[in-house]
């Protein structure tokens, strides 16, 4: 295994620990689901199967926290990452404007499915939060150049 | 092909928990994750008390104080009216007996998401349905049971709906009927009470004992009568007596 593929591997153990404890913080006191921000900003960022597993155990994670019916929110997250992965040939998944309002309908329908009823203001604050966490890594990592941001890759 | 591998995964899981065959294996997994989440709980409630009350004058802790007093005041009242009520009724119908089976188990409050999630379940006879209070005062239903562990639906969720009656402090009766519905963070609407009905600033609002909720349970103040309309009902906004934020210790109502 080369130093790149372990790379890979310690990052994508992160990301589940990341993910872990943001599910644990969100059943102690948070109101906004990160965990869902989080795996979809993953896999706009690293489109691969990674992506679609940790998408299952943030999943896992936060409905054996919040004491959901489990494989339901995995269920949502797995949909969610898929229809992002399926999409990444057309748009360029990773840019802000889009990966925001993804994130604010995939929460209103999440919190529809789950709790029964739309959340604007948990999504609206979840949406901008990843708009400004996205963004950053946006200019630091994807768009190194001075070029013209386009949707459509 | 690994997307199929998780979907079904998922989809067997939600339908062998739909059928309560992994209850077990919850409680089981459960355990250790409770027990950080309450840590986790613990800690940044501990945190937001002392910075909230970094520079607090002496005055603002006396009004938390007095406030606290307050709410007991409402229950107190509350209580001495039924209690004035079933008298009445014990002279009219001798030896009538009075609901005595109420037990109450008490839980910690350990985990403040959408829900409140309180550290007692079925091992502990805790059921479905059942009534949670704090100081007396409604808190919420239970939902979701597990072995170890329940969640509870506090009364600002907004699917929360409760039919109540609104009683004045102090005296017997009540006032009105209607129905509460919750807004989230601390905002209660009282609604479907008719027109005619005379509620005002200050009335009481508890439980009326229909629809399996048990009777007379006090849960907020009316803050502010809206402005009546041309409609049936009228409706008024609700103060509840507890800060549902700040609940650390509840107890469940077993029947």
């Amino acid at each position: 295994m080369s130093l790149l593929d372990s790379l890979k591997n310690l990052m994508f153990y992160l990301n589940l620990f990341l993910i872990f404890l943001l599910s644990l913080f969100q059943g102690a006191f948070l109101p906004i689901n990160l965990v869902l921000a989080a795996v979809l900003f993953r896999t706009a960022v690293e489109p691969d199967p990674k992506s679609l597993l940790l998408a299952f155990f943030g999943g896992f994670f936060l409905d054996l926290i919040l004491g959901q019916p489990w494989g339901l929110s995995a269920i949502i997250f797995l949909s969610a990452s898929f229809l992002l992965f399926f999409y990444k040939q057309k748009f360029a998944a990773s840019h802000p404007f889009f990966l925001t309002v993804f994130v604010f309908l995939m929460s209103l329908i999440n919190d529809k499915l789950v709790k029964g009823y739309l959340s604007w203001r948990g999504s609206f604050l979840l949406a901008v939060l990843t708009f400004l966490f996205s963004f950053f890594w946006w200019q630091l990592f994807i768009r190194p150049s001075g070029k013209r941001i386009n949707l459509k890759t | 092909m690994i997307f199929l591998v998780l979907l079904f995964i998922s989809l067997l899981l939600f339908l062998l928990d739909r059928q309560g065959w992994l209850l077990k294996t919850k409680g089981f997994l459960g355990r250790p994750f409770f027990w950080l989440e309450e840590k986790i709980f613990t800690t940044h409630q501990g945190l937001f008390s002392r910075l909230g009350n970094w520079g607090l004058e002496e005055k603002e802790q006396e009004i938390m104080l007095l406030q606290g007093k307050l709410r007991q005041l409402a229950v107190d009242q509350n209580q001495l009216s039924v209690c004035l009520e079933e008298n009445e009724k014990i002279k009219k119908l001798l030896g009538s007996p009075l609901p005595s089976s109420w037990r109450f188990q008490e839980a910690k409050v350990v985990g403040f998401a959408e829900r409140l999630r309180i550290d007692k379940g079925s091992q502990e006879s805790v059921g479905e349905g059942m009534m949670v209070v704090s100081e007396n005062i409604l808190v919420g239903k239970v939902i979701v049971v597990e072995e170890n562990s329940s969640l509870v639906q506090r009364l600002n969720d907004p699917v929360s709906k409760i039919p109540v009656v609104v009683k004045k402090p102090g005296g017997s009766g009540f006032q009105g009927r209607g129905l509460l519905s919750g807004q989230g963070k601390n905002k209660l609407v009282l609604d479907r009470v008719f027109q005619g009905e005379d509620i005002q600033k200050g009335d009481l609002v508890a439980t009326s004992g229909d629809e399996g909720w048990l009777p007379d349970l006090v849960i907020g103040q009316i803050q502010e009568v809206l402005p009546k309309s041309a409609e049936v009902y009228q409706r008024a906004q609700v103060r509840p007596l507890l800060d549902y934020d700040q609940l650390r210790i509840v107890f469940v109502i077993i029947r």
